[in-house]
């Protein structure tokens, strides 16, 4: 099929615009858009910075599972209560970026793209959590719940602790409040022993409750936070 | 769900009745009809099935057809435009070239060329083979170019 | 379709922004004038759903303020608007068309068309943050029309627009006016001169004024000094090029 005839025949037919099609395409009833497509959106405009701090946590998780086995959980502890921080830090971008008005008048509500970008990140790095659990469980010999648990609950105390202080006056004046509670709890996993916390030796019930009530606590954080989207404009 | 560009789905049901009608008017008609069809049809999910969309629109043509009298086709000869004389054109012009071919091969070739609809698609619609749709592309194609070489260009 | 807003009120504290306005528009464009403070804002942001009223209703069509149906009619510029940094034009426009619900191929023809009317398509590859007041300026209107809406409310979208830009402008909103109901907001009254079907008048939150304006109705800036007083005249601003 040569170029020339193709050309030939589309050039053959010609029709008038259509005088109508803009008065029917305002009209009609605009496709439905569930959550799923708004939190893929969401997540294709997440800065570039957010994903490579999850890649970088995956690529350490393994890295230590292989070389240092023992301390690897207590490790991951300590590096992601910063990937915490990061996600706080985005979800209160449409505030700090003035975009909050603008966000507000498209067909979703603020609290819908807000919601969308915290789940996006919250997926991504539960991804992390789970996949760095499991290579070091298997570097370990340690059950991969207690070790998900073990390395979780410094990222949910950092989430927790870090929507809290964005809902506060202080935390609205100053950006990098939630790096600075990631820093403390990242020292508190880290050095934790040393001061004598016995954090290794506790047993496996223990840590999977302090996740649990984490995880309810920092998820009642996040419903405030969403509540308080309408404030933002 | 695939991603459609709303207009796009538009200006290649319009086209395609625009041919089947020769009336530019009637054929936004059966355009605007067959989105709404179409649409309260239950099968639009996120995204526009073309292929059930023309099965809509080609029934439509049907009905509006069987309702009036079919004109002659006219074609654009020395680039004079739309013949005036006849209304239901409304600037509907095809060349000399695609006078002497059959509907069936005049509507393959605007599905296939015009509107990029694909092989696939167009089996689909006129319930048969892919082979058989290469098949009759190839005849119409041969028409086109026997009718075109006997034109004045 | 018919934007029908009734008895709207703001209400703060200690004071009234916004006091039992009720007008509806139809296809056309309607200026919003007043001086700085007397409401148009508020009122602006009630009727995109950005702010909730204290009482009374909006709605097109029957369609309530509040509703998502709503909202994929409409097309918003604000006052002040902001960006991620790390936006370039062309995603600053593609973002505001997902959210709107648009399809990526539609969104990519409308985003390159509208940057193409705005006069953006070299820039749409420039970070937003590189851009002039004015070109950015653009940018906000190219995202308000990218669903191509048949309401669109814009709050001083003049402000910052040199005279060439503002002369293209004035030409894409009467374009506009033809098909959808346009309400902008402005203390500049050759703006409302030059484009506006429909004329309202705005003070300390009340609508004062409402009708048709043209040449034969004489000077819109006299009348709007003898509407508004001699002190609240000289809050607002007479476009010497405009006269």
């Amino acid at each position: 099929m040569n170029r020339a005839l193709r050309a030939q025949i589309r050039g053959a037919f010609s029709f008038p615009e259509p005088k109508r099609k803009r008065a029917f395409m305002q009209r009609l009833r605009p496709r439905g858009i569930g959550m799923a497509a708004l939190v893929w959106t969401q997540a294709a405009y997440i800065r570039r910075g957010v994903w490579c701090a999850c890649g970088v946590a995956l690529l350490l998780a393994l890295l230590s599972a292989r070389r240092f086995p023992g301390d690897a959980a207590r490790l991951m502890g300590a590096l992601l209560p910063f990937a915490a921080g990061i996600a706080v830090l985005e979800t209160r971008r449409s505030r700090e970026c003035r975009m909050a008005e603008l966000e507000r008048a498209t067909r979703f509500s603020l609290r819908s793209v807000v919601f969308a970008r915290m789940a996006a990140i919250g997926i991504a790095d539960l991804a992390v959590i789970l996949l760095s659990a499991a290579a070091l469980s298997l570097g370990s010999g340690r059950p991969a719940l207690r070790t998900a648990a073990q390395i979780g609950a410094p990222y949910l105390a950092t989430a927790w602790a870090g929507l809290y202080i964005e809902r506060t006056p202080l935390g609205r004046n100053h950006s990098y409040l939630s790096m600075a509670v990631a820093a403390a709890v990242s020292a508190l996993a880290l050095g934790g022993e040393a001061i004598g916390l016995p954090l290794s030796a506790l047993p496996s019930g223990a840590w999977g409750a302090a996740a649990g009530a984490l995880a309810v606590l920092t998820a009642r954080e996040v419903c405030m936070t969403l509540n308080m989207t309408e404030e933002w404009v | 769900m695939g991603s459609t560009d709303l207009e796009q789905v538009y200006d290649r049901i319009y086209r395609y009745a625009c041919l089947r009608l020769r009336d530019a008017h009637l054929a936004e008609d059966v355009t605007q009809e067959t989105f709404l069809r179409y649409l309260n049809s239950g099968k639009a999910g996120g995204g526009y099935e073309i292929r059930y969309m023309y099965a809509i629109a080609r029934n439509l043509c049907a009905d509006v057809s069987r309702r009036r009298r079919r004109g002659p086709l006219q074609g654009v000869s020395d680039g004079a435009g739309e013949d005036a004389t006849d209304a239901a054109l409304e600037g509907i012009a095809v060349r000399a070239a695609l006078e002497g071919m059959a509907d069936a091969d005049r509507e393959l070739l605007l599905l296939r060329y015009v509107n990029g609809e694909s092989v696939g698609t167009l089996a689909a619609l006129y319930g048969c083979s892919r082979f058989a749709i290469y098949r009759r592309l190839r005849r119409a194609r041969e028409a086109f170019r026997r009718s075109w070489g006997g034109e004045d260009v | 379709m018919i934007l029908r807003a009734d008895r709207l009120t703001k209400q703060y504290r200690n004071r009234i922004a916004v006091d039992r306005v009720s007008f509806e528009l139809k296809e056309g464009v309607t200026g919003l004038l007043g001086a700085n403070g007397a409401g148009k804002t508020t009122l602006m942001r009630m009727l995109t759903g950005v702010l909730d009223p204290t009482g009374g209703e909006v709605a097109a069509d029957g369609i309530p303020v509040a509703s998502e149906a709503y909202r994929a009619l409409l097309g918003y510029l604000p006052q002040d608007f902001g960006y991620y940094p790390e936006f370039t034009v062309w995603d600053f426009v593609m973002y505001f068309a997902a959210l709107k619900g648009l399809d990526r191929p539609t969104a990519r023809r409308r985003t390159e068309a509208l940057l193409d009317r705005v006069g953006l398509t070299d820039a749409a590859g420039r970070r937003m943050k590189t851009l002039s007041g004015g070109m950015r300026q653009r940018a906000g209107i190219a995202q308000a029309l990218v669903n191509d809406p048949r309401i669109l409310i814009l709050d001083e979208p003049t402000a910052g627009l040199d005279p060439g830009e503002r002369v293209r402008f004035r030409n894409l909103i009467r374009e506009l006016g033809r098909h959808s109901i346009v309400l902008f907001s402005t203390h500049i009254v050759s703006d409302v001169e030059h484009i506006a079907d429909q004329v309202m008048m705005m003070n300390a939150g009340r609508l004062i004024w409402r009708g048709r304006w043209d040449e034969s109705d004489g000077s819109l800036e006299d009348f709007y000094m003898k509407a508004f007083g001699e002190d609240a005249a000289h809050e607002a601003v007479f476009d010497a090029v405009g006269l």
